[in-house]
Formats: C-alpha cells, structure tokens, sequence
C-alpha cells in the first residue's frame, strides 16, 4: 500500500484543517539562551503550581541551564502536544498521560516513538509492574509521574454532621445517605453531567471494587478476547449507577450541570460530597467558606465494607522527546521532577499523593480516610487507562451522558464499548 | 489622405503599452499567488488527502484506503447525527434568523425615537467573540440558570428545563445562541438594502392604492433581493459551518445530541486520532457547503430578475 509521509501530514491537517494551532509552538533545541545558557524547553499543564519552583529548583542545581516553559490549558494541551511531536518541533520535555486513551497518551505516542526510554533511571524501581505497564509499552518506559490520582468519595464534613451523617461504607448507606439528604434539602453526590464534569468517575469507583474486585485479571483476560464489557460486572456497575440516579442520590438535571457548578454544591454543602479525582479537593477547598473541611472515603459498591476497592491511578507526568536535541539534559529535568526534592516540592505546593516515597512526608487531612488504602493492594487501576484507543474513551463518555439521562440502556452502552474496544 | 498612415501608425502604439501592462500586472499577482497557492491550495489539497488514507495522527506511515473513510460516513451513527444536525441548524437559523432580522430592520426602518439604540443593542452579540457567547448562554441556560430563573420569576416555572442536558431541547439551545449572535448582522445588511430604496416609488406605490403588506411584496421585497441573497447564503454557509458555540456550550453532548460536522471533524481528528475519517467528513462539509451555497444562488439570483 502506498505510504503517505506522517510529519507532512502533521504538516498539512494542521494549517489546513486550521485548528491546531501549533505555529506557536515552541522549537526542541540546544540552543544557547542570552547569556550563553544551554536551553531547555518544557510543555506543561497551565495552572500547574509546581512547574514554576520545579523549574528554579532545576535551574539551580545545574548552573548554565535555562527551562523555558510552555503553560498549555486542558484540553488544548492534548492536541498541541500531539501535533508538535508528530511534525518534530515539540519541546525536549512534554506532558504526557499514562496508558492509553488520548491523544498524548504514551500508549498512543509509543506507535511513533515520539517519546525516549526512561528505563535506565534510578527513580524506575519505585514502581511495581502495574505502573510500569502505564507508563510504557515494550518493556521501555516512556514517562515519569509523581502522582497517584485517586478516586474517593469527597465530603463536606460540616455538611455531613449538619444532617447527622457519617461517610457509607457500604451500597445500602449510600442510598440511605441520598434519602437523609433529600430529607434535609440536600443532596448527597454532586454530578455534573456536561463533558469535563465528575460523572464518569462514579463508574470508575464502582468499578473498582464490582470489576476489579471481583476478577483482578478482567482486564487481562478483556485483551485476549476471554471477556467483554457486555458479559462481566460492568452490567452491574451500570444497574447500581442507575440505582442511584433513579433514588435522587446526585444533582437534579445533572446533564446540563457543569464541573464547577457541582463542586460549589459540596463546597457550599448543598451537596454532602462528590465521586471525583483527588487533585480536585484543593479547587473545592478553596470555592469553600472559611473554616469548611473535607473529608475522603472509598466509595463503597456492595454492602460488604471489606470487599471496597480504590481506584488508584498515576497521574499526567512528564516524557522526553525522542527528537530533541538536548535528549541528556531533558532526561536529567525527568529525573529531577521524579527525585526526592521534586516530589518534596510537588507534595508541598499541590497537595498531590506522591507516587513514590517521600521522606516525611504525611498525606493532607483531606486524604487521611483513604491514604491508607491507597498504599496497599486492595486498589484498581483506571480502567480508562487500559483501554486500546481513544474510541473506547470517547464511547464511555458520550453513551454515559446519554445513559445517565436514560437516552441509552446498559446493553446498547455495553455493546457499543465492546464495539469500540474491539473496532 | 494624410490622416490616414498617422491613425495607422498610431493604432499599434496604443495596443503595445496594455499588453506590457497586462504583463507586468501578471508579475505583481505572481507573489501574493505563489503565497496564496503554498498557503490555502497546497494544504488544502494535501489536507483533502487524507481523506483516502487510514493516519491516527501518530503512525509515520499512514495507509492508502481509497474511499473506504467516506464508506464509513454513511454507516457511522455519530456520524449521521453529526450530518442531521447540521442541516437542521443551518436551516432553521438560515429560516429564524433571516425572518426576524428582515421584520426588526422594517421595525427600525421606521421614525421610531429609540431606532438608532435598539440598533446598537440588536447589533452589538455580533462584536462579542463565539467563544464568550457559548461561555455566556452555557450559564444562562443551566439547570439553576438565568433563563429557568427568569421563568421561575414571571410564574413561568412549568416552563424550565434542563436546556443543554436534554438532547431535545439542547439542539435548539445551541439554535438560539446562534440567532441572538448574528440576528443583528444580518438585520444590518437588510437595513442598508432598505435604506436604498427610494421613497418616491414606495410613496407612488401608496398613492396608487397599495397597502403596507402590497406595498412590502411587490416593491420592497423585490428591491431588497440582493441583501436577501446575501444574507441567506452568509447564514446558511455559517450554520453548515458551526463549531465554536456548541464546542463551549456542549462539546456535542449530551451523548453526542448535538455534535455537528465541525464538531466531529475536531474530535475525530484530534481526540480520537483518526485524522483520515475527520479529513473525509471536512472534504463531505466542503462539498455540503459549495453545492448548497451554488444552488441557493442560482435560484436567489433567478428570483432577482
């Protein structure tokens, strides 16, 4: 078959098409800064806390070395890093997402070789096979990442006393919650339903304990052909989601209500929590009154307490450029952001879980309920992250909305994942 | 008999001088052609390209698949909608918008004292960025919004909705952003084509017997045709065209209800890295627009006659 020239066609979609907007983009190079300084470029995620101190911190332990940075917003960060990297002007370090799943996705960058091995780095026996297995493809690791994301059930705990509650810990108190809560005017999980809202997550922390728990090789066996999302639990992640949809446990008209909206609920105590990442507690905390807590708690799926799982995953990190030209000194900026002073600076300025130890380090009161958990095995990776394409990913987003708002069934969403994860 | 070399040997001095102008003229085109050529017709063609290969945006070589992406087109669900709903926001804006504007800018045409305000503020959606105004309506029309407020305030609450999370209300959501931004721009075209009819045939028209309504049909309308033209083909190729208001406002949910053509060429291209089946539904849009921009002009352009 004829072959068509991948970078021209980086090239060509993004002037034609006229929607990348990548002419902006910043040039992998080794160029000499002003003063004769070895340049450095970064793309990273706008708004990112730790970006600028990591940057002085690496900048003053290599003397002669400048770290131009690029802030990129979500979602235009996916696009722009992908488009760069594929025409060969991306920055020597890039933001990239373990697994699969999006366009920056190391999984996905991995068909091209866009990203350089990490694999011979110090801070790699940090992880178990699991992470590894996200965070490259091949036996090759292609991204270091200082956080684990988690999935817990996040409450308002002056909202919670206020009705005289305390966090379920199995299926059957959530329900009770939501009736306590609409007894008092409330409601017990906030939800948005627009894209860029919390609504897949509550599958994903049912899915934890219903999927994962119950057959921790379903995601093996899911690859090999021996299970679909059609035949497993996934049936029953649906039915107990709709369970709570239909007995008033989230936001009313939760399709049309955006993120924001949703955590000013738990941050305001109209709602009494939210199924959400934890990186997100900062933001509530701070839309919160002053003197409002927050606490966490794996989100129980059946009504035995023991058999919860947590959803646990790493969270975006960093790659390198398998282009640039300053390939040594990008994988010595990896290897800073993965040591003990960068992750000491992440856990002090993003409240993040660290995904690997970090002396003296205590999690935030916010993640004392589930910090220990996360530690230990009862946890489930995302699913999200497994997944073969980005088909997969969008399926699961769309066909939820329109089954939370009852314009799907569980079989036709189910049937249209097995679908995608198997087109 | 002596004029007659002189004109003869005049005529070629006159003719040579345009050919050298229509020459160097061809050289001052030159540049901004070979710009025009390597900046729009290059990309373009290579862009349309795409379409018959198999690129995920990633792989460095991509596969030729002739016309199988355009096959896909006609049995991909999303892709469907995506099509059903472009054609009915490009007609119903091109129908609502082009109606209304004609009947403010009558209404404005008038010696009414507020004319030249309710002129500014009709007009002024049209400054604001798309993005700020999917931003703006996204808020207005939550569920705890300023529109189910508004009702809920004049005793219309039976009326709320669930605007945007609601496939069947959310698509006429995303239609009556579009009105409100470009009602005005659309209302001022109309205006300039009522501002150049002459009195004198409108007043004769009256004084031979014609009503408001006759006189509309039979002098105005007729008059008015080319902003007529104008403004239904403007409407029409920016409702085939529409991205940025449902981008903001819903990102083509809830479950895909509101996805347009525009829409699915940037997540098919760019979220879920099938840049050959977006390339083919940008080169099917392309086609959408030019036919139904050519025949909408032909058959505004007989009615002008």
């Amino acid at each position: 078959m004829r072959k068509v020239s991948a970078v021209s066609c980086a090239v060509v979609v993004a002037t034609a098409l006229g929607l990348a907007g990548c002419s902006a983009g910043p040039q992998a190079n080794s160029g000499g800064g002003e003063d004769g300084d070895t340049v450095l470029t970064v793309s990273g995620f706008a708004g990112d806390p730790t970006a600028e101190p990591l940057i002085e911190a690496f900048e003053e332990e290599n003397p002669g070395v400048t770290v131009e940075f690029t802030a990129l917003p979500f979602p235009g960060i996916l696009t722009q890093i992908n488009t760069e990297l594929v025409s060969g002007n991306a920055s020597d370090v890039v933001a990239v997402f373990p697994g699969n799943g999006n366009p920056i996705a190391v999984h996905a960058l991995a068909k091209g070789d866009y990203l350089a091995d990490l694999s011979g780095s110090d801070w790699v026996g940090n992880y178990n096979d699991a992470n590894k297995a996200v965070m490259g493809t091949d036996g090759e690791i292609l991204m270091g990442a200082n956080a684990f994301t988690i999935i817990p059930a996040i409450y308002n705990t002056q909202a919670l006393e206020a009705v005289g509650a305390t966090p379920p810990t199995t299926f059957s108190e959530v329900l009770a919650l939501c009736d306590t809560a609409k007894s008092n005017g409330k409601v017990a999980y906030a939800l948005a339903g627009v894209a860029g809202g919390n609504y897949p997550y509550v599958a994903y922390a049912l899915y934890a304990t219903l999927v994962h728990g119950a057959n921790p090789d379903f995601v093996a066996e899911q690859a090999s052909g021996d299970a679909s999302f059609s035949d497993s639990e996934w049936t029953t992640v649906l039915s107990k989601y709709r369970e709570m949809v239909d007995a008033g446990c989230f936001t009313a008209d939760a399709t049309g209500t955006s993120v924001d909206v949703a955590q000013g609920q738990v941050a305001k105590g109209e709602a009494l929590g939210i199924v959400t990442v934890s990186p997100v507690i900062t933001a509530i905390a701070d839309a919160a009154p002053e003197g409002t807590t927050f606490q966490t708690a794996p989100f129980p799926a059946t009504d035995d307490a023991s058999e919860t799982f947590l959803p646990v995953g790493l969270g975006a990190g960093y790659g390198v450029n398998a282009k640039s030209k300053n390939i040594d000194l990008a994988k010595k900026f990896v290897d800073f952001y993965m040591s003990d002073a960068g992750l000491k600076i992440a856990v002090e300025l993003a409240s993040i879980y660290p995904s690997a130890p970090v002396e003296g380090y205590t999690p935030p009161e916010s993640l004392a309920g589930v910090a220990e958990q996360a530690q230990g095995d009862q946890t489930a990776s995302f699913p999200d992250q497994t997944w073969p394409n980005a088909v997969v990913n969008q399926t699961y987003l769309d066909g939820l909305q329109a089954f939370i708002g009852g314009q799907t069934t569980a079989e036709d969403l189910l049937a249209q994942l097995d679908s995608a994860y198997n087109g | 008999m002596a004029i007659a070399p002189t004109v003869r040997s005049l005529a070629p001095r006159k003719r040579r001088p345009y050919r050298g102008f229509a020459h160097t003229v061809w050289w001052f085109v030159l540049p901004a052609a070979a710009f025009y050529v390597f900046a729009v017709v290059y990309p373009s063609v290579r862009g349309s390209l795409l379409a018959f290969t198999d690129w995920d945006g990633i792989s460095p070589n991509p596969n030729w698949v002739g016309l199988d992406q355009f096959g896909r087109i006609l049995t991909d669900p999303n892709a469907l909608t995506g099509v059903r709903n472009t054609l009915l926001i490009a007609f119903a804006v091109t129908v609502i918008q082009n109606v209304a504007a004609l009947l403010i800018a009558l209404a404005l045409n008038s010696r009414i004292r507020t004319r030249n305000i309710l002129r500014v503020v009709i007009f002024a959606p049209v400054v604001i960025t798309s993005i700020a105004v999917g931003f703006l309506w996204q808020n207005l029309f939550a569920p705890a919004g300023g529109i189910n407020e508004a009702l809920e305030t004049v005793g219309l609450g039976f009326l709320q909705q669930n605007w945007l999370g609601n496939p069947d209300t959310a698509i006429w959501s995303v239609v009556i952003v579009v009105f409100w931004q470009f009602v005005g721009y659309s209302m001022v075209i109309f205006l300039a084509g009522l501002q150049g009819i002459p009195h004198e045939v409108l007043e004769a028209a009256a004084i031979d017997g014609a009503g408001p309504i006759r006189r509309f049909w039979s002098v105005v309308r007729p008059l008015l045709a080319p902003a007529i033209t104008i403004n239904v083909m403007l409407s029409l190729i920016g409702g085939l065209k529409l991205f940025d208001q449902v981008f903001v406002m819903t990102k083509g949910g809830p479950g895909g209800a509101t996805n347009t053509i525009s829409t699915l060429i940037y997540s098919n291209a760019f979220t879920l890295g099938r840049f050959g089946f977006g390339a083919a539904l940008a080169v099917m849009l392309t086609i959408f627009v030019a036919v139904a921009s050519i025949i909408q002009y032909r058959l505004l352009a007989l009615q002008e006659r």
